[in-house]
């Protein structure tokens, strides 16, 4: 039996707010979606249930080994249950249009159930990320969530709901390749020369501009590209340009970036909108004599959107290539160099693969900003996840605006956890971790 | 085989190398000795390119090493650096094939060729070549650091401090393998230390190094009996003696057993400073030498080495 002072003290904080929660309201029933309501806790209601989450509650500190994620997960099915079970409860017998918002109980016991699995003990730490999704997988399923308001909200928009998810992870995904087809190798330049230190600065500077004012300037420029410019002709210059400045290159790097420079960022606008188009719902329509506004280059829409992700997502790509090539240790690349290898040998053979660990962070990094500030493309009409965000609140209807949000959090916490993963394998492959 | 002419390096005002010639002959092992910061890793890596010199020549097998591609001197020359440097995502295996690999061999002969060095500076395969650099003690990196070099059988080897980083005994075990791996490779050796016993130990000759300059290169025991300036005998300091003995086999010192057999016993295959050492400990006038099958042979006397370390 474990004495008090050995008990988790996470978890027990977690066990008093999840204790404390279900003393406060769940559920606000409204009549409609925009009038207030009145908050109505669990034990009216489903007195059963709340108290097996108690109970579970209380037994929780208590426990190690597989018992701890095992009984979280079971909490967190309970948490799912019991809001729906009251949602329903409360629903019955009312109208249509009636609402069941979710109230600060069923928010704070989320809180505890995240404290619960991040102070969750050590040798209990590995299940953790196998029986939490599973077990809100199967309160999906059996549709715990779904007399809930923002999952009305939701089911109401039908298919528009999933074609707004699909458009925002097009949108966002896009952005992260291009981000990294550009970031690596400016990372790589800025590792292998203090003459490109400047490629740091100008990436941390682009973050800072605020997306409104980009949006601002960018809305003319594309609007004239998107009509008095063909497919064809850019793709012309894209390649006349590279070309030009790979030729200089070999001169002088630098004028090499000049030409570069503007090159690159048509290449990243064209190359935005095709990679969204390809990926995206809507279909990809290609003639070269076309103006690009036929290929989506528009000064509003989906092109100046993954324009402007792509230059936020370049910091942390990088930053991270940057670092993780310079923390290559030095031992390991004079060994290289007195082995006989080229320096093209070097990069590709031991540079890149120490580095990797550290860019695929970088990665993630990115990866995980985008999707959450993907919600801003709603602004310029692109849409995505940030649509009902923006309507929520236009229209002043909090549930549309978790319509918006819990889907970003979702995506982005499983993209976060997906390359966490990948990462762990990673390095794993490398011999770099036990 | 090595030949410097006038060698200097500057790096800025700063002259690391100020003129260094010196003549590595081939199955040599010439170490080069010295204070830390006298250029001895400097001189060594203008042999295979890494360091290009301000001026003068470094000569290979007769040709000027800036006739050559960087990288195929350097795949032909093996090299323990300073730090082992094993890449740490490579397993050993894969540590060890990285020169054959880079010339181009044919798997099944590479991997084989891998194992063979492992094998052969102590490591079974078997339980090594999965492994990766953090899973192993100093002594056995240093030991992958050295098959690594000999991977692709190069005619010259270039070695930084190879047995810097692990405690004595290791290094003495160590220094035994060299010893007995080089009987039978004989191998071109430059080999960089600041231990004055392992330069003794494993030289044919001595390159004494100061400030940039080579202050004195002989056979050890004729650096021990006469050096040539004040630096090299300060250097060497009071220890001498005791190192010439290193350097003297047993063997031509033994004489008679006349009746009784002394107490103390060293091997017939040792040096006189084993025999030194031990009759120091046991406080005795003679010890017993004694063959493989451990039969005594014969003694020496404390006499007869306090006058060979005396001779001039
Ligand atoms: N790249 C460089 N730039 C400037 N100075 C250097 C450089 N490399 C070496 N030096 C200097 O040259 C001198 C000789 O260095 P070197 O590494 O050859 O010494 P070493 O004899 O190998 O010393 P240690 O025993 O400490 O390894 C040192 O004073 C060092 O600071
Ligand atoms: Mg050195």
């Amino acid at each position: 039996m474990l004495r008090l002072r050995e008990l988790n003290p996470v978890a027990l904080l977690a066990a008093g707010v999840g204790l404390l929660s279900l003393a406060l309201p769940w559920i606000t029933l409204k009549p409609n979606r925009l009038l207030e309501g009145t908050g109505v806790g669990v034990w009216g209601l489903e007195p059963g249930l709340a108290a097996a989450l108690a109970a579970g509650w209380l037994a929780l500190p208590w426990l190690r080994r597989a018992a701890y994620p095992l009984l979280l997960g079971l909490l967190t099915l309970g948490w799912a249950v019991l809001a729906g079970a009251v949602a329903g409860d409360l629903l019955e017998g009312e109208s249509e249009v009636a609402r069941a918002s979710l109230a600060a109980g069923f928010w704070l016991t989320l809180l505890a159930l995240y404290s619960a699995s991040v102070g969750a003990p050590p040798q209990a730490r590995r299940w953790i990320p196998l029986t939490l999704p599973l077990a809100l997988l199967v309160a999906l399923l059996t549709g715990s969530f779904r007399p809930l308001a923002p999952v009305v909200e939701g089911a109401a928009y039908g298919e528009q709901f999933g074609l707004e998810a699909w458009r925002h992870l097009a949108m966002a995904s896009s952005a992260v390749v291009q981000a990294l087809l550009v970031g690596i190798p400016l990372g790589v330049l800025a590792a292998r020369s203090a003459r490109f230190g400047w490629v740091l600065s100008l990436s941390g500077f682009l973050q800072t501009i605020p997306s409104l004012a980009l949006f601002g300037l960018l809305l003319p420029i594309l609007a004239q590209l998107g009509q008095e410019v063909s497919l064809g002709l850019a793709l012309g210059v894209i390649a006349a340009g590279l070309f030009l400045s790979r030729l200089l290159w070999a001169t002088s790097p630098s004028l090499g970036l000049v030409v570069a420079f503007p090159v690159g960022l048509l290449a990243l606008v064209l190359g935005g909108t095709l990679l969204f188009n390809l990926v995206g719902p809507e279909p990809l329509r290609l003639e070269l004599s076309q103006p690009l506004a036929a290929a989506g280059v528009r000064g509003i829409g989906a092109a100046p959107a993954v324009l402007a992700l792509s230059l936020y997502a370049l910091l942390p790509v990088v930053i991270s290539t940057y670092t993780g090539l310079r923390a290559v240790p030095e031992a390991a690349r004079d060994a290289g160099w007195g082995m006989g290898m080229s320096s093209r040998q070097l990069f590709w053979r031991v540079e890149l693969p120490l580095a990797s660990p550290l860019i695929l962070e970088g990665i993630r990094g990115a990866l995980v900003l985008t999707i959450g500030i993907t919600t801003v493309a709603a602004l310029i009409g692109a849409r995505g996840l940030g649509y009902f965000i923006l309507q929520g609140v236009q229209s002043g209807a909090s549930d549309m605006v978790l319509v918006g949000a819990l889907p970003v959090i979702a995506l982005a916490l499983l993209a976060d956890g997906l390359l966490r993963g990948i990462g762990l394998a990673l390095r794993r492959r490398l011999g770099l971790l036990a | 085989m090595i030949r410097f002419e006038n060698v200097v390096k500057r790096y800025g005002d700063f002259e690391a190398l100020r003129g260094v010639s010196l003549e590595v002959a081939q199955g040599q092992v010439v170490v080069l000795l010295g204070p830390s910061g006298c250029g001895k890793t400097t001189l060594l890596r203008t042999v295979n390119r890494l360091v290009e010199p301000s001026e003068g020549t470094v000569y290979l097998g007769g040709e000027d090493v800036r006739r050559l591609k960087p990288e195929e001197l350097r795949r032909g020359i093996g090299y323990v650096i300073q730090s082992i440097g094993l890449f740490p995502h490579m397993s050993v295996l894969e540590n060890v094939l990285v020169v054959p690999r880079l010339l181009g061999w044919e798997r099944s002969r590479r991997e084989a060729r891998a194992r063979e060095m492992l094998r052969l500076v102590g490591l079974e395969p078997a339980v090594f070549a999965s492994r990766y650099p953090r899973e192993l003690s100093g002594g056995q990196a240093q030991r992958v650091g050295l098959a690594r070099a000999l991977a692709a059988d190069p005619a010259v080897l270039l070695m930084d401090e190879p047995f810097g980083a692990v405690d004595p005994p290791t290094r003495e075990r160590l220094q035994d393998e060299f010893l007995r791996l080089q009987a039978d490779l004989k191998k071109t050796v430059l080999f960089v230390t600041h231990d004055l016993e392992e330069a003794v130990k494993l030289a044919d000759r001595i390159c004494l190094m100061n400030h940039g300059k080579v202050e004195q290169y002989d056979e050890p025991e004729t650096l021990l009996r006469d050096p040539k300036t004040p630096f090299v005998r300060e250097f060497i300091g009071p220890s001498r003696t005791l190192l010439r003995l290193s350097r003297i086999p047993l063997k031509g010192l033994i004489e008679p057993l006349n009746g009784k057999v002394p107490a103390a016993s060293v091997p017939l295959s040792a040096m006189a400073r084993e025999a030194f050492s031990v009759l120091l400990a046991q406080g005795a006038r003679s010890v017993a030498v004694t063959d493989e099958q451990g039969r005594a042979v014969g003694q020496v006397r404390l006499e007869t080495l306090l006058r060979v370390a005396s001779e001039d």
